[in-house]
């Protein structure tokens, strides 16, 4: 459903729009579609199959000419330590062309970048040359940021477990937006930054998506009242409303009604709390490549109608995985090999939990190995060279015959990579995996990974200029 | 020494600059030795790292006895050598293990110890020691701790987390350090049990996974002490997770 579609949708409700001039007013409006209505129009967007098309290709040909070449340049028989070790590659110039559709599906939105979600610093810089914001965890992600000559007005400091010592440190560096979701936070931010403008965090129903964060963090609607209070007794600066869906959510209603509850907490403030009107809605995070477009459809649609243009607000997101997922593919190399059956074997490469695919433990994600390089070949085009699944039709075992487990360097059992793949090569040791759209909640950009050290180097490449 | 109860109900009081914690006074019986209590809260911190396969089954009894005795024997020369280093400024080396790493120092002797008792989210004693920026916490088996099976597991997580990045922030006192950093050591039993919640949330709550260390390499290296304890002694019972505080 293209923009003009979702309007026509959108004027053709029975919903009540919002009515610019009357927005702050004391009066109680229902801004809600019912129930059939909203499942109607999100069954609609979800059957468009305009949607399900990816906004771009990645850059196939660049990056499999990038891990060619550094592959290509290590010999077994001679190499130095370390040149074996895994690498990603990142393309700068998917970041720019994941803005560009940023832009175009979102104009309305100012992204805040998630540092936590991959703090390399070409990638920071970059965002920052666009014109993206920050949001920073830690002390250690503020003064990154700070340190690129980053005014601290964008930065939005959104870490969920704030400690006191977080609170003192953004305001000794003057990052004023901050979030919240308790009375405990609002008593330190009290004492240490009183100024700061805070954007109150509510709960969403986060039920279908990968990652939740409202069974940990958000405040529940019928608690809102509490924080209410607390904001006007300590006199404290409430900005606006800030919401996160979770990662990787299938479903978007949970998206329009974080919207609409973001308006009842807009409205609940000014009027039944005489605050001063809010300025700023921030819709969160958990936006991927894949279901980008769907998501935004719903999120426009929802802002179309509770937070229409002209109102007075300003929208922020916390993008994260969305803006560098799909730039980094990651190598890395099978040092050891053991065979169960004839064609069955536990596949250990020097990458793993514990390097640079933490993710797996910490972000539901599940890297998809494909065959890189084996018996002397390279394999990066067959996008089909492993399966996870196998089906009695297209992907048969007799196509996939080699059954493997795949395993990181340590001997420890969490360090596994995949319990159960299928693939198409018998990959032996010194053979290449990559993993594609590997570039979110990995280690690979930490600065220094607690005193060890970065366990991958990254190769750059920008295809939008080579 | 300080014996901290449930920094979790104490996390914030307003104008009161003990944030996060409250230190209570030893109601210890006056034929009790002080120092020997000291010293038991010395061992039972550093014994929580006894690998139990070191320990064998048959005449366990005994055997456990050994252990404590060379774990006791190593910590007071441990104690004597760092002493004679602060009194006569010696140059001696307090320890020879893993000083090249920061990533293992739970090694190290604590500068100071810890017991916290946290009951909202488990009745049992929680061992801890301070080592220069790090401050180490052994959570003890959640497995039987009845708050990890109810509805309000998931809030109660976030509130003893907090409580000990507080508390681990405020063991700064004199903002020698940049960063202090909690340590916590979950064994691995229980986050396949119970923690998982936590491990998937790590990042957003600003924690990282530290590798335990290797133990091969470090049997083979100069690095490891020559005594017979530092070789029974070892983390990988534990995930071992960081904080920056």
């Amino acid at each position: 459903m293209s923009s003009t579609q979702v309007g026509n949708a959108l004027s053709s409700s029975t919903t009540t729009l919002v009515d610019l001039s009357n927005s702050t007013v004391t009066q109680k409006k229902q801004y809600y579609k019912d129930g059939e209505t909203l499942h109607n129009l999100l069954l609609e967007l979800k059957n468009n199959q305009d949607l399900e098309l990816l906004p771009h290709e990645q850059a196939h040909p660049k990056i499999f000419q990038a891990l060619k070449a550094r592959i290509g340049r290590i010999n077994n028989e001679t190499c130095d330590p370390g040149e074996e070790n895994s690498f990603f590659i990142c393309d700068l110039g998917e970041v720019k062309r994941l803005f560009n559709n940023w832009v175009k599906e979102l104009p309305r939105i100012k992204p805040f970048y998630a540092v936590k979600c991959n703090p390399d610093t070409k990638v920071l810089s970059l965002l920052a040359e666009l014109g993206v914001n920050f949001d920073c965890a830690s002390k250690v992600e503020i003064d990154r940021v700070l340190s690129m000559n980053i005014s601290p007005d964008r930065i939005v400091y959104a870490n969920p477990c704030k400690v006191a010592s977080f609170i003192r440190y953004a305001a000794s560096k003057n990052v004023m937006k901050s979030t919240f979701d308790n009375v405990e936070e609002l008593h330190k931010i009290k004492k240490f930054h009183p100024e700061s403008q805070l954007l109150l965090r509510i709960a969403t129903d986060d039920s279908t998506a990968q990652c939740r964060l409202s069974t940990k963090y958000g405040c529940e609607m019928e608690n809102v009242d509490v924080l209410l209070e607390a904001i006007k007794e300590l006199g404290l600066n409430l900005a606006g409303v800030s919401f996160h869906v979770g990662s990787g959510a299938s479903d978007f209603t949970s998206l329009y009604k974080a919207v609409r509850d973001a308006r009842t907490v807009f409205d609940k403030a000014a009027n039944e709390y005489g605050l001063p009107p809010l300025k700023i809605l921030d819709v969160g995070g958990g936006f991927q490549f894949e279901s980008f477009k769907e998501s935004t459809a719903v999120l426009r649609l929802a802002l179309e109608e509770f937070f229409p243009v002209g109102c007075g607000v300003d929208i922020i997101a916390e993008p994260g995985r969305y803006f560098v997922a799909t730039a980094f593919t990651l190598a890395s190399h099978v040092i050891a090999k053991r065979k169960l059956s004839e064609n069955e074997a536990m596949i250990y490469t020097n990458d793993g939990v514990y390097g640079n695919m933490n993710c797996i433990l910490f972000d539901h994600q599940e890297p998809h190995p494909r065959t890189l390089y084996h018996n002397l070949e390279f394999h990066y085009n067959d996008f089909e060279s492993t399966t996870a699944v196998l089906d009695s039709i297209n992907k048969t075992r007799s196509e996939y015959p080699y059954k493997v487990s795949i395993w990181g360097p340590t001997c420890d059992g969490l360090d596994c990579i995949a319990k159960e793949y299928y693939m198409k090569h018998d990959v032996i040791v010194g053979d290449w995996f990559y993993f594609p759209a590997l570039g979110a909640y990995t280690s690979s950009a930490a600065t220094q990974f607690n005193g060890f050290e970065q366990t991958a180097d990254i190769v750059y490449i920008d295809s939008e200029l080579d | 020494m300080r014996l901290i109860e449930d920094p979790s109900n104490l996390v914030w009081l307003v104008g009161d600059l003990r944030i996060g914690a409250r230190d209570i006074p030893l109601d210890v019986p006056p034929e009790v030795d002080i120092i020997d209590f000291y010293w038991d809260v010395i061992l039972c911190m550093e014994s929580q790292f006894i690998l139990d396969y070191n320990v064998p089954s048959k005449n366990m009894g005994n055997n456990q006895k050994s252990v404590a005795k060379l774990l006791k024997n190593k910590l007071v020369n441990d104690m004597k050598t760092t002493l004679k280093r602060l009194i006569y400024n010696e140059n001696t080396k307090q320890y020879k293990n893993n000083n090249s790493h920061d990533g293992y120092n739970w090694r190290k002797l604590g500068s100071q110890y810890f017991i916290l008792y946290l009951p909202l989210f488990t009745q049992e004693l929680i061992w801890c020691k301070l080592n220069e920026n790090y401050f180490h916490v052994v959570l003890p088996s959640l497995l039987n701790s009845r708050n990890v099976h109810d509805n309000h597991s998931t809030y109660i997580n976030k509130d003893w987390l907090l409580a000990l990045l507080e508390l681990t922030s405020n063991l700064n006192q004199n903002f020698k350090f940049e960063y202090m950093k909690l340590r916590l050591y979950i064994l691995r039993d229980d986050l396949i049990n119970n923690g998982l919640d936590l491990l998937k949330n790590l990042n957003w709550v600003g924690g990282k996974l530290i590798k335990n260390e290797d133990r091969e390499v470090l049997l083979n290296s100069a690095d490891l002490a020559t005594d017979s304890i530092s070789h029974l002694l070892g983390d990988e019972n534990f995930v071992i997770l960081e904080f920056e505080c």
